[in-house]
Parts: structure tokens; C-alpha cells; sequence
């Protein structure tokens, strides 16, 4: 037979299942889209480019893991329904007189042309949304666009070699199938049920304790530093055990109401019930996979519409003054020492008119990069470099001098020479004696207030009597430390001088930065207005894939219980009985994700909550209603693709 | 007494576009007492499963009437026709209609579920059943797992576990070899002694030859009828096949 005809046979059986083979192909190409909308970002230099994009590469890390454990089940799932649909027409066709090897070339043919249609429509739908997205990022935002036609080929080529290794795959458990099996047997695959699953204990019990570990940890860390890092593998081990939950705990939950026989036989539940016992295992699947994009959907947007909201709260914490002048890696401890000349008030005064001397906070301050250990830091030596092995120890540390300290917070905090008083950090030290690279300094107190900034990474920052000793000690066993300083004021003029003359200000010092917070606020008002963008593009795109899911789903199984519904009805099943059913039975495959993503999401609130610390948020009321918020508009939006849904099921069984 | 009474009933089929009539039915008169086991026969497109589907309130005539124990079957609104079937009337299909997600078990109590019997009650009627059906060792089977024969016992339970008025059997043999045709043959015909009506379309001899009387359909009306009487299975089978015979050759 010649190449042409199997291509022709492919072609029919994909147009004469189009009702299945549409959804399908649509689904690979709405993967493939979503899949490169993902990688894209990821790559694009717009995002890179943002601030808090540490907080998005959190979660589109997660979201790229998600994909592809989702596309893997999603089309292995579509595919064994269509499988089924074709095993009938290719039993045919061998009992007709075809071979087995023409059968598997036209399957071949088959997953070639779905396979091929289903990349191209990705990619060009991915493409379009990505270029859709930069462009009202760069419209809103005023991104210049010089990247605008970046098309990231790095990406594409991974996505293709993703989606052709789990079609070969796919197709070789077809081919294997038409192999192994008689072509009677084929025939009967149609109808054949799927077996009852057993009951998996170890599975249930697995989930929940992997379940229970990963939330005790999200719940319990202190350190905002250490949840950066903890997140990650909380993440996974919360997404392994909402499938292992989703498959174990639903099979477990239907048999123990099967066994209530006073539950079971009841009119309402007793199609349902049996219904979600039949197909438990890709249930299972299907419901975890919904559960996490929910998740992922209303984690991400709570994050960033609670950062752009409170934004202005956390950049009045962040930048406690108007104008701040800082003057970074000061090279000698003498020239350090004389930093608060009279000559910078000058200019300061000669720019801000209303500004004195004596309103200026001053301070001043040895910082450095340490390793941190159980009894305090070591420095980094002159001749060392930073080790990404030792990533997870670094630390930012700041040290004042007492004087200045008193002087810019009005305090009359005392100190003896070894002592040391810690300031607001990321990082906490709990011991009595802190310990500098053999330099040890007794602890006399803590300021426990929130600490506002920016650092991702550990933090510490304390006072000591006299810094002079511990910039001596630091170069005579050659560390890196570096001297810094810096002047904050406020004024009464408004915005826009501020911005202007600060920028003046910043050409007659010369050598510091001088940043306003007038115009640190508009930069954040761009960055979090974008964040934000971000995050309610891709939750579009999230609970986009979460509707289709659930849409095929309802599908595909409406297609195969269209025959068992007649047969109902031809047994004395009123359509309203049978509607009752099919509302109850999808309501609670419907909302079970949704609550266990209720619960994911109270969860996550805390670690996500020190994550976004780390990006200056701190108000509490703002992140609680921006959750809450989510989860109600996301709760709406799954209400609507339910009642959508049950619609169009309802259409196809009672046909 | 009559427990049915088919009257003048006409059902005629019109293509989408109204150029095309077809008559299925033409006018059809009968009548089938309380405790008869009737077949009704006929070659494919004879018009017997259109009959068959309007009996059991799954179809609307054109004309005519349908009298299940007095009511007119034909005047049941359209959403009180599933609960009518329930009360009323057992079916059995062709290729079964059993449900795969359901285990036997379950298949059968489907209808009683319906009714909102109780699980007690329900266990107490499927009982004797099960026993006279012999499937009681598959009722936690599923229909994946058993055979032919098994799973249209099975149907036959479904349908009588109501003890309905009427019990349709749409080629009940249609499916199945020889050896299940006669275990199912030999079930309607306990069946029956119990009391149980039973109306049966079909086309195979050997099933009508168990009936106490077998209809023949042709051309969508009722063409010939035959009592079985005291005539042994071997000397109905062959009446009926000369009928056949005949109605083949177009005599009249």
C-alpha cells in the first residue's frame, strides 16, 4: 500500500472523530502556548529587568514544574479516552485485510499530523500572547522597546523536544496496544470499564504526612531569609502530595460511601458515587492538577496586587526620609571618620532651603559580606571569592558606630567596648555572644521592630562602641569590609522639585547617590504596576488551562456516559433525576480542588507573607484582604466555567 | 382481562426536509391478556421495534391509542414518562443497556434506587431473583467481566425486580449463542408461570416458538396470528416457519 493511503486513512480518522480530535489538538496547542508564555517570561529581559522578579522566578519555577508533570498526565489522559474511541476503527481495519504494521503507520500518520498541528497553533498562539503581554507592559510602563521582536528560539527548541518525546510516547503505548492485543479484543476496548482501583493506604497516609510536613514548615519558619529557600521544596512536596491525596483519597473516600448502603442507594448520590468510582484514577489526575493551578493562580495574584497595594505603606517604611544621600565603600577608616563636614550641609541647604544642619539624620556604618556561622560571622579574606556552595551562609552585615546611632535616633543607648546592641535584621541571633571572626562581642540587647529593606538575602546589622577596633582588626588579618555613610532629610516642598533637585544635589556632590523618595515611589509604581500585569497574565493563562481541563473533562465523559444515561432513561430515570446527579456529581469533583486550594492557600500565607517582606510589603491588613480577595474572585470564576460546564454535559447525555 | 390494548396506532416518519414519508406503522390492532407471553415477529424494517419503542412510552404514535391497564399510554406528558415507565413497565434490550459503572448488583437495583426503596428491601426482592436467574455468585461483578448471556440475565432481573405490568424484550436473543438462547428462553418462560406478561419482539423462530401466541408484522400491520394451544415447542417452530415461508412468498 503506498505512504499515500495511510495518510489518507489518518486524515479521515481524524476527521471523522473531530468531535474528540479537536479538543485535543486544541489542548496540545493551548500546552505547548502556555509552555512557552512561561519559558518566554522567564527568559524575556523585560521581566528580568523588574523589581521582585525573584518572587515571579519563584513561581514561574513552580509553574514550569507544574506544566510538565500536567501535560504529561493531561494528554495521557485525553489520549487513552481517544485510544479507546480508535482502537474500534483499527480493529476494523485489521479484521478488513490491513496488516498490523499499516495499522501502526496509519497511527503513526495520526499522531504526526495531531502532533504537527498542535505545535504550530501553540507556538503561534504563544507567541501572540507573549508579544500581547510585553506590549502592554511596555505601553503601561514605559519600557523602552528594543526587545519587542525577541523571539526566544532556545525556549521553542525545548518545548518541541518536550512535546515530540510524550507524543512518541503516546504513540508507542498505541502502537503497543494494536500489537499486543487480537483485533477482537480491540473491539470490545471500546466498552470495556475501567478496573475498580484498589484502595492504596501507604499512598493516603504518605500524602498526609508529606502534606503536614511541608505546611508545619511553611508555618513555623522564622527567618525570612531561610523561607526563600525553604519555599521551593515546600512547593514540591505540596504538589506530590495533592496527587498522591487526589489519587489514593478519592478512590478511599467513594468506597467508604459506597459502603454506607443508606448513603449509596439514594436516588442523588447513587449515580454520582458510582460514576466517580469508575473513573477515580484519572480523577485523580485531573482534580490534583486543577487544585495546584488554583493554588498557583490565587498565591500569585494575592502576591502581587497585595504588593501593589500596599507599595506606598512599605516605601514610607523603606525610605524613612525624603531625600537620603548614601556614600558606599569609603576607602580609609580616616576619611570615613571626617564624612560629616559642614561642606555637604552647604549644598544640601543650597538645594533644599528648608533643610538645616541639624535636621539631617547622619550615620555611618562598616559593612561587609560574611560567612555565617553558629557563633556569629567570618569575614570573606582579601584573596577570597564568593562560592555558590556556600550561598545558603552569606550574610549582609552592617555595623554602627554608637555616637551616631544616639545622635540620628535621639537614643542614650550605652555600650562598654565589647559590647553589642542588634538592630532590626533579616537574620536572628539568638546566642549571648556574637562572634566576629575571633573578635567577640557580648550581646546586650535587641531591637525586635520588623526590619524594612530589600535584602534577599540574611541580614545583620547592630551597634558597637567603636567601630575604629573592628575596621583595625578586619585589615590587619585582611578581610573584606567596606566604610559607608549616609544623610537623610525631609522637606516641604512637593514631588516633582524634590525629584529635580535631588537630582541637582547629586551633580554638585559628585561622588554619593542621592535618591528621593519621591522618585523611588514612581519606580515602584512602574515595577509593582508591571509585577502585578504579570501576575494577572499569567493566572489568565493559569485558569485558562484550568477551564480546559475541567471543560474537556466533562467532555470527554460525557461522551462515554452518553449511552449509560439512555439506558437510564429508558429504565424510568427523569431528566430532572438525572440532572440532580450529574449536579451532584460534579460538584463535588468541581469544589474538592477548590477547598483543598482554600486550605493550600491559608497555608501559604505565611511564608509567602516573609517572602514578600523581603520585597518591603509589611502590612498585614492589606496582604489578608488581597488574599482574600483572590480567593473570592477565583471562587467566582471556577462558579461560572461549573455551571458552564454542567450545561453543555447535560446537552451531550441527554441527547 | 385485557392488560393491553393496541389501537389503530399509526407512526409515520417524516425526513428533515418533508419530502420523504415513511410508514412504519399503518394501523395496528391487538391485545394481550394478564399472564400471556406474546411474540411478535417480523422481517428488519416490518416495523416491530418502532412498536415496540411506542409501548414502551420511548416513542410518540402518530395515531392511535395505547391502553396499559386502561391508561393511555400515548397521553403521558413527556416528563412523566420516565416515572411511568418505572412503575409500570420492564425492558429488555438487544445488546443489554447495562450500566459499566455500575456492578451487577447495582444494575439491577437501579430501577428500585429510583423508586427511593430501601437498601433492606431492595437485598429481600433481589434475593429469589438472583437464585431463579442463577447469577447470584456475579452480583459484585462488573458487566466488563461476564458473559453474554450472563449480562442479559441480568437485564432480565433489572426489568422484573419491579414487578412491572409489562415486560418488553426487544430481541432479547438477538446477542447471543445458542446455548445462552435457550437458558434466557427458559427464564422468560419461569417467567411467565409466575404471572409475569411478557411481550417479545423478535425475529428468531426458535424464541417465538416458546410464546403462547406469536403476532406477525408486515408492512406495518398486524398480517397473521398463531396459538400456540397445545402444540409442543417442535410443532410451533414449524408452524411458524411456514408462516414465515408464506409471508415471504407475498401470499396472502
Amino acid at each position: 500500500m503506498s505512504a499515500g493511503l495511510f495518510t489518507r486513512l489518518a486524515v479521515d480518522g481524524i476527521k471523522k472523530n473531530k468531535k474528540l480530535y479537536i479538543p485535543y489538538i486544541i489542548s496540545l496547542a493551548g500546552m505547548v502556548a502556555i509552555s512557552y508564555v512561561v519559558y518566554y517570561l522567564v527568559e524575556s529581559p523585560a521581566i528580568s529587568r523588574m523589581r521582585g522578579a525573584t518572587v515571579l522566578y519563584a513561581i514561574m519555577g513552580m509553574g514550569k514544574l507544574v506544566m510538565v508533570v500536567f501535560s504529561c498526565l493531561f494528554l495521557l489522559y485525553t489520549n487513552s479516552f481517544l485510544a479507546k474511541r480508535r482502537n474500534f476503527e483499527f480493529a476494523l481495519y485489521n479484521i478488513l485485510g490491513m496488516n498490523k504494521k499499516n495499522v501502526v503507520r496509519i497511527l503513526l500518520g495520526e499522531t504526526l499530523i495531531v502532533g504537527t498541528l498542535g505545535i504550530v497553533f501553540g507556538f503561534a498562539a504563544g507567541i501572540l500572547l507573549s508579544k500581547l503581554f510585553e506590549l502592554i507592559l511596555i505601553k503601561m510602563c514605559g519600557y523602552p522597546a528594543d526587545y519587542s521582536f525577541y523571539l526566544d528560539t532556545k525556549s521553542m527548541v525545548m518545548i518541541v523536544i518536550f512535546y515530540a518525546v510524550i507524543m512518541l510516547i503516546l504513540y508507542i503505548f498505541s502502537a503497543a496496544k494494536v500489537i499486543i492485543n487480537k483485533p477482537i479484543e480491540l473491539l470490545r476496548s471500546t466498552n470495556a470499564g475501567e478496573k475498580e482501583p484498589k484502595t492504596n493506604v501507604l499512598f493516603a497516609i504518605g500524602g498526609i504526612v508529606i502534606l503536614g510536613v511541608a505546611y508545619w514548615y511553611a508555618i513555623s519558619i522564622q527567618d525570612a531569609v531561610e523561607s526563600f529557600n525553604i519555599f521551593f521544596i515546600a512547593v514540591i512536596a505540596v504538589i506530590v502530595a495533592t496527587y498522591m491525596l487526589f489519587q489514593a483519597g478519592s478512590v478511599f473516600i467513594c468506597k467508604v460511601l459506597k459502603k454506607n448502603k443508606k448513603y449509596y442507594y439514594n436516588p442523588r448520590h447513587f449515580v454520582p458515587v458510582s460514576g466517580m468510582i469508575y473513573r477515580m484514577k484519572r480523577n485523580g489526575a485531573g482534580l490534583a492538577t486543577i487544585c495546584i493551578l488554583a493554588t498557583m493562580v490565587m498565591v500569585m495574584l494575592g502576591a502581587t496586587s497585595s504588593l501593589y497595594i500596599g507599595m506606598n505603606s512599605s516605601i514610607d517604611k523603606m525610605y524613612p526620609t525624603d531625600v537620603y544621600i548614601s556614600a558606599n565603600s569609603i576607602d580609609s577608616y580616616e576619611s570615613w571618620a571626617a564624612l560629616d563636614s559642614s561642606e555637604l550641609y552647604d549644598k544640601i541647604h543650597s538645594n533644599f532651603e528648608d533643610v538645616k544642619p541639624e535636621d539631617v539624620l547622619f550615620e555611618r556604618y562598616e559593612d561587609f559580606i560574611a560567612l555565617a556561622n553558629e557563633d556569629g560571622v567570618t569575614f570573606l579574606r582579601e584573596d577570597q571569592n564568593l562560592m555558590p556552595a556556600d550561598v545558603g551562609n552569606y550574610s549582609m552585615v552592617e555595623i554602627a558606630e554608637l555616637d551616631d546611632y544616639n545622635k540620628a535616633y535621639n537614643a542614650n543607648l550605652s555600650l562598654a567596648d565589647d559590647e553589642i546592641f542588634f538592630l532590626p535584621s533579616t537574620a536572628k541571633f539568638e546566642k549571648e555572644v556574637f562572634d566576629i571572626d575571633g573578635l567577640k562581642y557580648k550581646v546586650v540587647g535587641r531591637d525586635e521592630s520588623p526590619f524594612y529593606g530589600t535584602d534577599i538575602v540574611r541580614s545583620y546589622r547592630a551597634v558597637v562602641k567603636d567601630i575604629k577596633k573592628l575596621n583595625d582588626y578586619a585589615m590587619s588579618i585582611k578581610a573584606q569590609v567596606t566604610l559607608s555613610a549616609g544623610w537623610g532629610f525631609n522637606t516641604e516642598l512637593p514631588d516633582e522639585q524634590i525629584i529635580e533637585k535631588a537630582n541637582k544635589l547629586w551633580s554638585d556632590i559628585g561622588m554619593y547617590r542621592v535618591i528621593s523618595k519621591a522618585e523611588e515611589k514612581l519606580e515602584f509604581n512602574d515595577m509593582y504596576a508591571s509585577l502585578l500585569l504579570l501576575g494577572v497574565f499569567l493566572s489568565i493563562v493559569f485558569m485558562g488551562a484550568c477551564a480546559f481541563i475541567i471543560y474537556f473533562k466533562q467532555l470527554t465523559e460525557g461522551y462515554e456516559d452518553a449511552s449509560s444515561y439512555k439506558t437510564m432513561r429508558s429504565v424510568g430515570m427523569t431528566v430532572k433525576e438525572i440532572k440532580a446527579g450529574i449536579n451532584s456529581q460534579t460538584l463535588i469533583t468541581f469544589f474538592s480542588p477548590l477547598a483543598l486550594a482554600a486550605v493550600h492557600l491559608a497555608f501559604s500565607a505565611p511564608i509567602v507573607r516573609k517572602l514578600l517582606f523581603l520585597l518591603g510589603l509589611n502590612d498585614l491588613k492589606v496582604f489578608i484582604m488581597s488574599y482574600l480577595i483572590c480567593f473570592a474572585a477565583f471562587a467566582l470564576f471556577y462558579l461560572l466555567v461549573y455551571k458552564k460546564t454542567v450545561k453543555s454535559y447535560v446537552e451531550i447525555v441527554s441527547q | 382481562m385485557n392488560i393491553l390494548k393496541v389501537d389503530d396506532l399509526k407512526k409515520t416518519y417524516v425526513s428533515r426536509l418533508g419530502t420523504n414519508r415513511v410508514d412504519a406503522l399503518k394501523g395496528v390492532f391487538f391485545s394481550v391478556e394478564e399472564g400471556e407471553y406474546v411474540a411478535i415477529m417480523g422481517e428488519s424494517g416490518s416495523g416491530k421495534t418502532t412498536l415496540l419503542n411506542i409501548l414502551a412510552a420511548l416513542d410518540k404514535p402518530t395515531g392511535g391509542s395505547v391502553l396499559l391497564k386502561g391508561k393511555n399510554v400515548v397521553d403521558i406528558k413527556e416528563s412523566d414518562m420516565a416515572v411511568f415507565r418505572r412503575d409500570n413497565l420492564g425492558y429488555v434490550f438487544q445488546d443489554f443497556n447495562l450500566i459499566d459503572s455500575f456492578s451487577i448488583r447495582d444494575n439491577i437495583f437501579l430501577p428500585l434506587v429510583l423508586k427511593g426503596e430501601k437498601h433492606k428491601e431492595m437485598n429481600a426482592k433481589l434475593e429469589p431473583i438472583a437464585k431463579e436467574l442463577g447469577i447470584s455468585d456475579l452480583l459484585d461483578k462488573y458487566p466488563y467481566e461476564v458473559s453474554g448471556g450472563q449480562k442479559q440475565r441480568a437485564a432480565v432481573a433489572r426489568a422484573i425486580i419491579t414487578k412491572p405490568q409489562l415486560l418488553l424484550a426487544d430481541e432479547p436473543t438477538g446477542a447471543l449463542d445458542s446455548k445462552s438462547t435457550d437458558e434466557l428462553l427458559e427464564v422468560f418462560e419461569n417467567i411467565n408461570k409466575t404471572g409475569q406478561t411478557i411481550l417479545m419482539v423478535t425475529h428468531s423462530t426458535k424464541a417465538a416458538s416458546h410464546a403462547k401466541r406469536v403476532l406477525f408484522i408486515k408492512d406495518g400491520i398486524v398480517f397473521h396470528e398463531l396459538y400456540r394451544g397445545e402444540k409442543s415447542f417442535e410443532e410451533m417452530y414449524k408452524a411458524i416457519s411456514d408462516t414465515l415461508t408464506l409471508l415471504s412468498q407475498g401470499g396472502k
